[in-house]
């Protein structure tokens, strides 16, 4: 029988990042447990923007908890390039919010001022400001604006990284700061014993640790069984196209369209209730293909290459959830979406909580009964 | 062209060609589309306008495909070239470009009749200009009566190397030397096979004869060869081997490879179809019935892309998958249905007998074939066979995971160049067989085409709101 | 490289790299580079190194290049007369030197 400190199930961003802040906090033996289901991984069909913009309007503790996690990622990328020897690419050159005609452009403005307002009654500020064509056009010298362009939602203090690569950094630093991961590897049942430890059955034997960690994604509902109520997430479908390599002209991420370093274009993000159907459908193509083009008309001769499917955990209100299990207060539940911006606020905070050493007064704010008013 | 069909046919080799006439000839309505502008897959490649010269040159084989294409011709089955199927949806929907313009069309039934590839193994220096595939230069002589003017080096295994090798010494082309892996004396296996394959002892004697038209050459042919490597920085200059105790270095312009052919799988990955994996040719195909039919029951297989078995077999699986077709269409009733097919059977039977014996004196052997560390694996993407060791040493077991973090089978060809090797590297390290290991996921566009092609294709974008993932950020907390 | 096995029977003129250029008409845009004795088609983006056809049968993508346009492999595209390719020999695809 295996005895250790804290299982860690699951080895997307959420359980990896989560993971490593354990490891980084001290926290003893830390297993980490990744079946790497490919229809589950939805840490592979991630968009990379580490981003707080237009979140949280009705919901100002998610629009800090964002802000928070955005503004700490270009440390956290450098130390985990330190830790792992994987660079994470991030580019902090801001990012934008196109919008097509005049009233979508007023929409947004007004979008803007509410969630200023929000932040400001919160004590945060909420650096975005809308820029006209004119403006916009003069960031992106190289590229011409479609015409029905007229402008952008933009903030400087935000960008995107390699969330790819951001994995296996992760599984890296993970590693080398003594951390076990173990791949292709299925957890059956979760028993949580008598005596304060919980037990976790594998098919590669029995486990049994003093905390648990469940970060499954769509496998979660599944290893908490009846331990708890129903995890309140429900799936997204999100269709992403990427193109072949072309010349560096676009710098920082517009929502829809990015350029990643190495030339290749990144087009999405649609949302669809198609729940766990993660096949690529023309329609959606077709849809962000005209998009991109009337954004960036000399994208019409790119090709495009591969597209992904990936299926979100989404939660009612766009927040994540963090939950204590109040009838086993050692397992800890971790779901919700948008895990790249979260990742530092995952390894300092949520790690620091589990560990019961210090609770970040947003967490108790992202309860998997929230919903249930 | 009107937008629905009794039967969509993808691709016009054998398979397709055979199919799409029977269906035709039974008065349904087919479309054959077709990647290349003409008719004839790889075999029979430009066999409409082949010269009287080239007809007589490659033999009795090449000119069935003539006959092929008069029934094809005669049949009525309308034909699609220079179109490029990028996406096919189980329902019958298939998307496919032609000329700049991509359209979606449907039909009851799709045959996917792509065929095969060759084989490819990676070895260092293969990606140098000047490595050609035997096929390459196999299909430059039909469409385009080239052939290589210098000095020629060709190395690898299996039947259609040595039948390229006789086909270049019959032209005058200067071979260097033929390199193959194949091991001298072949294993005592195959012995258990000689019997099943006398019926086709007409097909062996051809081979043999062959062999003994290269052997009167005296071209250098080594047997049993290891390590080849391709030298060269910015094209090939030579070629290395090893040849049991013996140290080979040939200078050359031109190195061509062929290790066998493996079919195309990618359209029915892409689908979702279930597939199996060959054990001694060492291959996944698509699991098909009796019939050809995979396991959604609007989609069909026929030809090499379903398992090797050559020409004439994919001839008769073409003439199957029209059969059931037609069947379902009620064209035709059971008995009729089966009272036809039973020829077919019988003449497959013994097309197919002396296969197994081929198949075993030509079998890759894994334990044969030893990739670098440094070896390119990846050609799109320039990733090496030790970027993918290191990944899996530190616990990503899935090719899938492996293909995300190294970019291998992100490029262009979408991993068809190194999906297979990337299997059989990735269960090696984790001494698992490779049916475990799955294969990587397939999804459109089959081949990269233009965004501005996806926007303009005429089918309804509605049911997709763009962007909208901050809309339910504006529900209240608790809504 | 290549020789013809008998006499090409017709020829078009193609612009290559922004030269002019008679290649033999009625064959696919790999196989008429090849019987000019162009065996470059690009620089691979990511190795940066210089490739050539490979299968030429649509399955490898070394022979991509740019043809009218827009990138496709040239073993699958027909030549026609007065097409505009472009290698990109000496910047790359990405068109950085």
């Amino acid at each position: 029988m295996k005895k250790v400190d804290i299982i860690v199930v699951g080895g997307g961003i959420t359980g990896a990042t989560t993971a490593l802040g354990l490891v980084r906090e001290g926290a003893g033996k830390v297993l980490m447990f990744d079946e790497q289901l490919p229809t589950q991984r939805l840490s592979r069909g991630n968009f990379g923007l580490t981003w707080f913009m237009c979140k949280g309007a009705n919901n100002p503790i998610y629009a800090r908890w964002s802000r928070m996690a955005t503004m700490m990622w270009p440390e956290f990328a450098a130390k985990l390039k330190e830790e792992s020897g994987y660079d994470v690419e991030l580019e902090w050159n801001g990012g934008a919010l196109h919008t097509i005609g005049d009233q979508q452009f007023q929409a947004y403005a007004d979008s803007v001022d509410h969630l200023k307002k929000v932040c400001a009654d919160d004590g945060l500020d909420y650096p975005v400001k809308m820029v006209d064509r004119a403006e916009f056009a003069s960031m992106i010298p190289e590229m011409k604006l479609g015409d029905e362009v007229t402008g952008a939602m933009y903030s400087k203090e935000q960008g995107h990284v390699n969330p790819l690569t951001l994995l296996s950094a992760l599984r890296g630093a993970f590693l080398n700061k003594g951390g076990k991961y173990f791949g292709g590897l299925l957890v059956s049942a979760i028993e949580p014993n008598g005596d304060g430890s919980v037990s976790v059955k594998t098919s590669k034997g029995k486990y049994t640790c003093n905390k648990l960690v469940i970060a499954a994604g769509h496998g979660s509902s599944r290893l908490l069984g009846n331990l708890a109520t129903r995890l309140n997430i429900y799936p997204l479908r999100g269709q992403l196209i990427v193109s072949e390599r072309a010349k560096r002209v676009l710098n920082f991420p517009i929502l829809a369209v990015r350029q990643t370093m190495d030339g290749t274009f990144m087009i999405g993000l649609s949302t669809e209730d198609k729940a766990h159907d993660h096949k690529v459908t023309v329609e959606a193509m077709k849809n962000q293909a005209g998009n991109a083009i009337q954004l960036f008309p000399e994208l019409a001769r790119i090709n495009w290459v591969r597209g992904w499917g990936a299926i979100r955990t989404m939660t009612p209100d766009g927040g994540p959830i963090y939950e204590r299990l109040s009838e086993h207060n050692n397992i800890y539940i971790l779901a919700g979406h948008s895990a790249v911006t979260l990742a530092p606020v995952k390894t300092k905070h949520i790690a620091s909580w589990i560990l019961e050493k210090e609770e970040a007064p947003q967490i108790s704010h992202f309860s998997n009964g929230r919903f249930n008013v | 062209m009107s937008d629905h069909y009794d039967t969509i046919v993808i691709g016009a080799g054998p398979a397709g060609l055979t199919a799409g006439a029977a269906l035709a000839e039974m008065g349904l309505k087919v479309l054959t589309l077709d990647e290349q502008n003409r008719l004839g897959g790889q075999i029979y490649r430009n066999v409409e306008n082949a010269s009287e010269d080239n007809l007589n040159k490659m033999g009795e084989e090449y000119r069935r495909g003539l006959k092929l294409a008069k029934r094809f011709r005669r049949s009525g089955a309308a034909y699609s070239g220079n179109s490029m199927v990028w996406n096919v949806e189980s329902e019958g929907r298939v998307c496919y470009s032609r000329n700049g313009v991509s359209t979606r069309i449907t039909a009851n039934y799709v045959i996917i009749a792509t065929g095969a590839m060759e084989r490819p193994v990676p070895f260092p220096g293969w990606t140098l200009p000047g490595v050609m595939g035997a096929g390459a230069v196999n299909g430059l002589a039909k469409d385009a009566n080239l052939c290589p003017s210098g000095k020629v080096v060709l190395a690898g295994s299996g039947p259609l190397l040595l039948l390229e090798a006789a086909l270049l010494i019959e032209k005058g082309v200067q071979i260097t030397a033929i390199l193959e892996t194949t091991p001298k004396l072949p294993p005592l296996s195959i012995i258990s096979y000689i019997p099943k394959a006398i019926p086709g002892a007409g097909f062996i004697w051809k081979g043999v004869k062959m062999l003994l038209d290269i052997r009167k050459s005296k071209v250098p042919h080594y047997k049993g060869v290891t390590n080849i490597k391709a030298i060269g920085e910015n094209g090939v200059t030579g070629v290395e081997a090893v040849c049991g105790n013996k140290d080979l270095k040939f200078s050359t312009e031109m190195l061509l490879v062929h290790f066998g052919v493996i079919p195309d799988s990618h359209i029915y990955r892409l689908l979702g179809c279930r597939m199996e994996w060959e054990k001694t040719q060492r291959y996944w195909y698509p699991k098909t019935d009796q019939w050809g039919r995979t396991n959604f029951e609007r989609i069909f297989g026929a030809g090499d892309s379903t398992g090797v078995s050559g020409a004439l077999a994919s001839e008769f699986k073409g003439e199957l998958a029209a059969l059931e077709i037609a069947y379902c269409h009620g064209i035709i009733p059971k008995y009729e249905r089966d009272s036809l097919a039973e020829p077919i059977r019988r003449k497959f039977q013994k097309d197919f007998c002396p296969r197994p014996l081929i198949d075993a004196v030509f079998a890759p052997d894994p334990k044969r074939f030893s990739f670098e560390d440094t070896t390119i694996l990846c050609r799109c993407e320039n990733i090496s066979v030790g970027d993918v060791r290191n990944l899996v040493k530190e616990g990503v077991t899935d090719l899938n995971e492996v293909k995300a973090v190294t970019r291998c089978g992100m490029g262009p060809c979408q991993g068809r160049m190194c999906g297979p090797a990337l299997g059989e590297i990735v269960a090696a390290e984790l001494d698992l067989p490779i049916s475990r290991g799955g294969l990587l996921t397939i999804r459109p566009p089959l081949k990269p085409i233009p965004l501005g092609e996806v926007a303009a294709i005429d089918i309804e974008s509605g049911g997709v709101d763009p962007a909208n993932l901050f809309k339910n950020q504006s529900k209240q907390a608790g809504h | 490289m290549f020789k013809h096995d008998s006499p090409a029977s017709t020829s078009v003129e193609i612009i290559l790299d922004g030269q002019p250029l008679s290649v033999p008409a009625e064959v696919n845009v790999a196989a008429a580079l090849l019987a000019i004795g162009k065996l470059i088609s690009r620089i691979s983006p990511t190795s940066n190194k210089p490739c050539s056809p490979h299968c030429l049968m649509g399955v490898c993508f070394e022979c991509l290049m740019e043809i009218d346009g827009v990138r496709r492999q040239a073993c699958m595209t027909p030549v026609r007369q007065g097409m505009i390719i472009n290698r990109n020999l000496e910047t790359g695809e990405r068109g950085q030197s």
